[in-house]
């Protein structure tokens, strides 16, 4: 069947608008209606054409590629000649029934133009199941996708985590081979005119053909002062490669801060336990305490008790953003001497004794109720 | 600028078509197989290159992924052609 002006089937400008398609169509439709027609071949045959440029004109899209495709007649038409000799020759080894139809379900040719553009294959670009309604080249197209982010886990100690500290990551990844770019052949393209047609296709030395080739990178990672155990950093676009640079895979890496033997982590706060002797914690002292920038004195006051908490304001880890520096806190625990000699027994002797002249009420008290 | 230079990317990309025996060799099947399929209207070449008398049938990358796509679902699934057939149809009017 040949092109047609579906535009002249309805009787109708190329301007019109959907709504005169449709006012011109079931005017023609009402005519040529087989039901009003019996028998009537002409009249069936005009009915077919006006359904099928309808269909056409109605739908926005189809309509757009119509017109398209009609100011290129000529193409159109060298197109549909080489199809037809194709379809006569059949492709290399096509077997029977070799290239392409294009037919609707119920076996009723449609025009070339319907065919090969909404249900054909052949300037379709790979649809050619007849009659399904076309096949839309980018229906299949898989989306871009992010790349697959890295999970990496990083163990610094309490000093780096106040000072911050440089990191070097070796990294093992699973890279697109940047000879063949996953493919796992490399392509000789011959140009032709705009396009460019591949007639060859070797495996990739690069890959071997694998498509992936490992990818060894080091990292220098710093880790900002003030950084909490447990903290996720994520360094955007350091993991999976991507097929372009914005959709390179994150890198997150878990930052986890080794035990300290002295200053145990709770958030931002350090704790530290701290030992003072008996007659330190009942007269008051100055002691000398460790910080993480180093050492400072601290006064105890007289009579601590073992659990006292000193605290230090803004002495923890320090503060990172929003949130403010920790503080550091001292809990006091008080130590009997352990070696005592004559002299110091005696005295503390003495001590007890006057304790018991002014009748220090007994600690255990409150136990024995 | 960048949107200009990824449009003329895209326009690259859609001219480029593989000969019949590179898109053998790309999607692992058989010229044989592609021509059963080409025969049971499954997929077709984008472009028919004229060399005197013959046509060289070429293809392009949505070819090539549908191709791969029927000989996974071929292979895979053990599906006989007239389902992949449906399925096609079926994943159009999804995508669609």
């Amino acid at each position: 069947m040949e092109f047609q002006d579906y535009y002249k089937t309805l009787g109708v400008e190329r301007t019109a608008s959907e709504k005169e398609i449709k006012s011109a169509f079931r005017k023609l439709a009402r005519k040529h209606h087989p039901d009003v027609n019996p028998g009537n071949k002409e009249a069936e045959k005009q009915f077919k054409q006006i359904n099928e440029a309808y269909q056409v004109l109605s739908d926005p899209e189809k309509r757009k590629k119509y017109d398209l495709l009609g100011a290129d007649w000529e193409r159109g038409a060298a197109e549909e000649e080489l199809r037809r000799r194709y379809a006569q020759q059949g492709a290399a080894g096509a077997g029977p029934g070799g290239g392409f139809r294009a037919a609707a379900p119920d076996g009723e040719d449609f025009s070339d133009f319907f065919s090969s553009f909404f249900g054909g294959g052949f300037t379709g670009g790979g649809r050619a199941r007849g009659g399904y309604g076309g096949f839309d080249v980018n229906d299949f197209e898989p989306r871009e996708q992010k790349a697959p982010d890295l999970n990496a886990e990083v163990q610094i100690s309490l000093a780096e985590a106040a000072q911050g500290a440089k990191r070097r990551l070796d990294l093992t990844l699973q890279d697109d081979c940047p000879v063949c770019k996953g493919a796992g052949m490399v392509m000789q393209e011959e140009r032709m005119g705009k396009a460019r047609v591949v007639r060859s296709a070797k495996p990739c030395t690069n890959c071997h053909g694998a498509g992936v080739v490992p990818n060894r990178r080091t990292l220098e990672v710093t880790i900002p002062v003030g950084t909490t155990d447990g903290t996720r950093m994520r360094l955007a676009g350091q993991g999976g490669r991507g097929p372009r640079p914005e959709l390179n895979g994150d890198l997150f890496l878990s930052v986890h801060i080794q035990p300290d033997r002295v200053f145990k982590l709770s958030g931002r706060d350090l704790r530290v336990e701290l030992p003072v002797w008996d007659y330190e914690a009942a007269l008051g002292a100055e002691v000398t305490v460790p910080t993480l920038g180093g050492r400072l004195s601290l006064k105890i006051p007289p009579a601590s008790q073992t659990g006292r908490v000193m605290r230090l304001k803004g002495k923890g880890l320090p503060g990172r953003g929003k949130d403010a520096a920790g503080d550091l806190l001292y809990e006091l625990k008080v130590l009997a001497p352990e070696s005592l000699t004559d002299a110091e027994r005696n005295l503390l002797r003495e001590l007890a004794d006057k304790q018991r002249e002014r009748h220090v009420p007994d600690p255990r008290a409150t136990l024995m109720r | 600028m960048a949107a200009r230079k990824k449009s003329s990317k895209n326009s690259r990309a859609q001219l480029r078509f593989y000969s019949r025996s590179v898109v053998c060799g790309l999607c692992g099947v058989t010229e044989h197989e592609l021509a059963l399929w080409e025969s049971e209207d499954l997929v077709a070449p984008a472009r028919l290159l004229e060399h005197g008398n013959s046509l060289e049938p070429l293809y392009d990358d949505a070819a090539l992924r549908r191709i791969r796509l029927i000989r996974s679902l071929a292979d895979e699934l053990e599906i006989n052609l007239p389902g992949i057939g449906v399925i096609l149809h079926l994943l159009e009017q999804i995508h669609r």
